[in-house]
């Protein structure tokens, strides 16, 4: 096991290197073949060729690549002096630079959003997967019938639904609706910290909206696997050998048919953290999905290259999480 | 719009953006600066209200505007008593002096106006821009206040001495630049130089609570300030809360819900809030579609065959349905027809039209004419260059099919609004290179009179190698004459017939083809007291807003 854990560690560092070097390469070379120098950007306006030297050295943009990107990179291990003297910036590890922008620290303006996604995650991963779980359970042991019909067929809605759509259409029936429908008037981001009932409040639209379209997906795909394990020959074993029918259901079949299951989780939740874009559009909140956007906007390339990088950790993570579980999960599998 | 003294209450601000910088020397977004003048005085301002009075700079820190001698190069100001900064400091000159200081260093402020080094750089700037003999206060210690173009005679006077005539000097007195700066902040390596951004020392009645990029900038009332110092800031609410990155759509909506005031960024509502708007009387009446100083035009890339040739220029001039392109643009409410490069709100304006009657529509006879003057009565192929979002690619496809009835052939190429300005048009050698002929573009002044729209744009002396203004790349000499004279002369009325020939010039010459000074719709809460349109940006004046 710990071979196995070491090998994934490394490749999912690997993984990263790769990503922050293809990131690194797009606003570094892009400009170049466009024939222009990248620091006129960040200049102001109708900026002197003097302006334009010194933005382009204060931003390291006229270093050769591979400094550019191994100053990055030392930055993030053990921080980054920017200047001298006085007007010295000094950007304490993990170090991923400065906004082009606005100047602004990317670790500090990254971890400031992060709370919103976490929000996110947690609250709708939760719902979604207790009630798609659940839901494809029941539909799989009453397969056939009305509820198993009615059920696949709004996971069906769910799935094809956008957030978009559903996010908007909450919003349209409980936030700027006639006033008795008007639950949730003005909804915006508010911390846990700040109060865990407002917090708790302003999320309950995007956590359904979101937790529906995901609930969807794992009814279906629980459905699915629960049938075909039911009709496993272990599942008529434990049957014959006159286990409560429980038993059979919970201990044996759910937690064979649960693996796919938990491959998905775990991807899933991974990519929310790493910034849910367009539910965090619709509904207002300012987290690591808007922050690219802005910052891609902008071409801030500090912050898109931080954003990227903390995303694809997510996802990395994620995925060793998952499969480290498996081998507890599913008995079959082994690392060795 | 609904005037009221009553003060209290908290504002309730949202903008879809965000500001570029909270430090007043490095901002340059109009909204930014409106938000400044609540926080960052500065030598002159403008006065509130509108019309041609609110365009003439007046007293903010300064007793009032100066009147030059030595051949408008020396310009002196006496501060007024009693403006202190938000931890009790007295501002004196020197404050203001090392604020200004702070702009020769570009390697550590940089993205705001740089008229200061330019006119303040003992010797001038050389040939690239630079100021060799002063580079900012960061370097040494000797070098703080180490600027000898500007003394300061006592801790209430402050003199300009500039290394050449510039008659404007008092609008560039209003710039954030001169807002003063305690070096005691400034100079601490934690809160000083890039760190200032966060450790903003406010002069005006407000002072930041609290600012996240991205997220808010809060404001409470600045305990220093002293209102009888100040003739332009009525400050009746007692918080304002700017909410950035707010989601357009949803700014719209909470702004008709009443739970916004008002979207601080001045370009207008989206366009299904517009429809919304104009179909209902109460929403109407809490509405306003102002001129915002933008105007829009087509440059006209002289460096590209055949448009070296000025009859081919005209000839675009005579063949662009101007209607159209107001209809791309949100029709009569997203902008007015244009047939000056100046618009409307710049000090001194005066109409006129090159091209009579193009103004209802594109005269295809006379075009037809022009492109025989030039050598090419079968027409000729060139392309397009426009933004890739928003209005741009409707516009162009409009101007295609006007160049087309006359015979020109042209292709259209769109780009990412992010580097369309900078590394695409502002960039001349490119632009020869690719054989782009005719470049969509829009410019608001720095300041509302001549000089702070034009110089950039027009002045052939302007050509920049990046991040270039002057697209069209204009270099008739009589437009460098005329603005030399308009810059000899004592004062700004006087500059204003030369500015206004510059401005006829460079449409005669078919440098840079108008077509429409920019409207912006905007709607504001039913609360919201003392509503007007500030001239000089465009954008509601923050400073007379009231909620109670």
């Amino acid at each position: 096991m710990i071979r196995f854990l070491i090998r994934r560690f490394v490749g999912g560092v690997i993984v990263l290197i790769v990503i922050s070097i293809i990131t690194f390469w797009l606003f570094y070379a892009l400009p170049k073949l466009l024939h222009s120098n990248p620091a006129a950007l960040y200049a102001g306006r109708s900026p002197s060729p003097a302006t334009i030297a010194a933005v382009s050295q204060k931003l390291g943009l006229d270093k050769p690549f591979w400094t550019q990107y191994w100053d990055f990179m030392k930055g993030i291990f053990v921080g980054r002096t920017f200047g001298t003297g006085v007007a010295a910036a000094v950007c304490h590890r993990p170090c991923l630079g400065f906004s082009f922008i606005n100047n602004e620290p990317v670790w500090g303006e990254i971890t400031s959003d992060l709370p919103v996604d976490i929000s996110l995650a947690i609250g709708a991963s939760i719902i979604w997967l207790t009630t798609g779980v659940a839901t494809g359970v029941l539909s799989a042991l009453r397969s056939g019938t009305i509820f198993d019909r009615t059920a696949m067929t709004v996971a069906l809605a769910g799935v094809s639904l956008p957030i978009y759509f559903t996010g908007l259409l909450s919003l349209a029936i409980f936030s700027y609706g006639p006033h008795w429908l008007q639950i949730f008037p003005n909804v915006h981001f508010v911390g846990f910290t700040q109060s865990p009932i407002s917090w708790a409040r302003n999320l309950v639209l995007p956590w359904v909206c979101l937790a529906f379209l995901y609930a969807a997906l794992y009814a279906r795909l629980t459905r699915s696997t629960m049938l075909e394990t039911m009709s496993e020959d272990f599942v008529r074993t434990a049957r014959a050998k006159g286990l409560p029918e429980r038993t059979v259901i919970f201990r044996h079949a759910l937690r064979s048919a649960i693996t796919p299951i938990v491959t998905i989780f775990g991807l899933d939740v991974g990519l929310l953290l790493g910034g849910a874009v367009l539910t965090e559009q619709v509904f207002g909140f300012v987290g690591i999905g808007k922050l690219a956007i802005i910052s891609i906007g902008d071409r801030d390339l500090p912050v898109v290259l931080g954003v990227t990088l903390f995303a694809a950790f997510f996802v990395v993570v994620a995925n060793i999480i998952v499969d480290v579980a498996y081998a507890y999960v599913d008995p079959r599998v082994t690392y060795s | 719009m609904n005037p009221s003294t009553a003060k209290g209450g908290t504002l309730n601000v949202g903008v879809a953006g965000d500001v570029d910088y909270m430090d007043p020397a490095r901002t340059y977004y109009a909204f930014s600066w409106d938000i400044h003048q609540l926080f960052s005085r500065t030598l002159l301002t403008f006065p509130d209200g509108v019309g041609q009075q609110a365009l003439q700079p007046t007293a903010d820190i300064a007793t009032g505007p100066a009147t030059p001698t030595n051949g408008d190069k020396t310009w002196s100001y006496t501060l007024k008593p009693g403006i202190k900064f938000q931890d009790g400091t007295t501002v004196t000159s020197k404050d203001i002096k090392y604020a200004i200081e702070r702009t020769f260093a570009t390697s550590v402020i940089n993205g705001g106006p740089s008229y200061f080094a330019t006119f303040l750089c003992p010797g001038g700037e050389n040939s690239s821009g630079a100021c060799t003999t002063y580079g900012g206060p960061y370097k040494n210690k000797a070098a703080v206040y180490g600027l000898s173009t500007i003394s300061t005679p006592s801790a209430n006077k402050i003199v300009f001495h500039l290394n050449q005539p510039f008659s404007e000097w008092n609008y560039v007195m209003t710039l954030f630049g001169t807002s003063p700066v305690e070096v005691k902040v400034d100079q601490n390596p934690k809160t000083g130089g890039a760190n200032y951004n966060n450790n903003v020392q406010a002069t005006g009645p407000y002072k930041i609570a609290s600012y996240v990029p991205n997220k808010h900038i809060d404001l409470v009332r600045n305990p220093a300030y002293d209102p009888t110092t100040d003739g332009t800031r009525p400050a009746l609410p007692n918080k304002i809360n700017i909410t950035t990155s707010f989601d357009s759509v949803t700014l719209d909506n909470d702004i008709v819900a009443n739970t916004v005031d008002l979207d601080i960024g001045g370009t207008g509502v989206q366009p299904a809030t517009q429809a919304k708007i104009l179909q209902t009387s109460s929403l109407k009446a809490r509405a306003l579609d102002p001129i915002t100083g933008f105007t829009r035009y087509i440059a006209i890339l002289s460096e590209t065959p055949p448009f070296n040739n000025i009859h081919c220029r005209q000839a675009v001039e005579w063949a662009m349905n101007k209607k159209e392109q107001q209809d791309a643009r949100g029709g009569i409410y997203g902008g007015a027809i244009a047939t000056t490069l100046g618009p409307p709100t710049l000090a001194g304006w005066k109409n006129f039209n090159e091209y009579p009657g193009t103004e209802n529509g594109p005269d295809v006879a006379k075009a037809k004419a022009a492109l025989t003057a030039c050598g090419k009565p079968n027409g000729f192929h060139t392309t397009i260059v426009v933004t890739n979002q928003g209005k741009g690619p409707q516009q162009a496809q409009f101007l295609q099919n006007d160049l087309k009835a006359v015979g020109i052939t042209a292709n259209i190429k769109e780009f990412d609004p992010a580097t369309y300005y900078s590394s695409v048009i502002g960039v001349p050698a490119n632009l020869k290179k690719d054989g782009y002929g005719l470049a969509f573009a829009g410019w608001g002044p720095d300041w509302p009179a001549p000089y702070g729209f034009f110089e950039n744009i027009v002045d052939p002396r302007k050509i920049l190698p990046q991040g270039n203004s002057n697209y069209g790349a204009c270099s008739d000499p009589k437009i460098t004459s005329l603005i030399q004279q308009a810059l000899s002369q004592t004062s700004p009325a006087a500059e204003y017939p030369f500015w206004q020939q510059v401005d006829e010039t460079v449409n005669k010459d078919a440098c840079d083809a108008p077509f429409t000074y920019d409207k912006a719709l905007d709607l504001f809460s039913s609360r919201l007291k003392n509503v007007y349109i500030e001239p000089q940006f465009g954008i509601v004046d923050l400073r007379t807003l009231g909620v109670s």
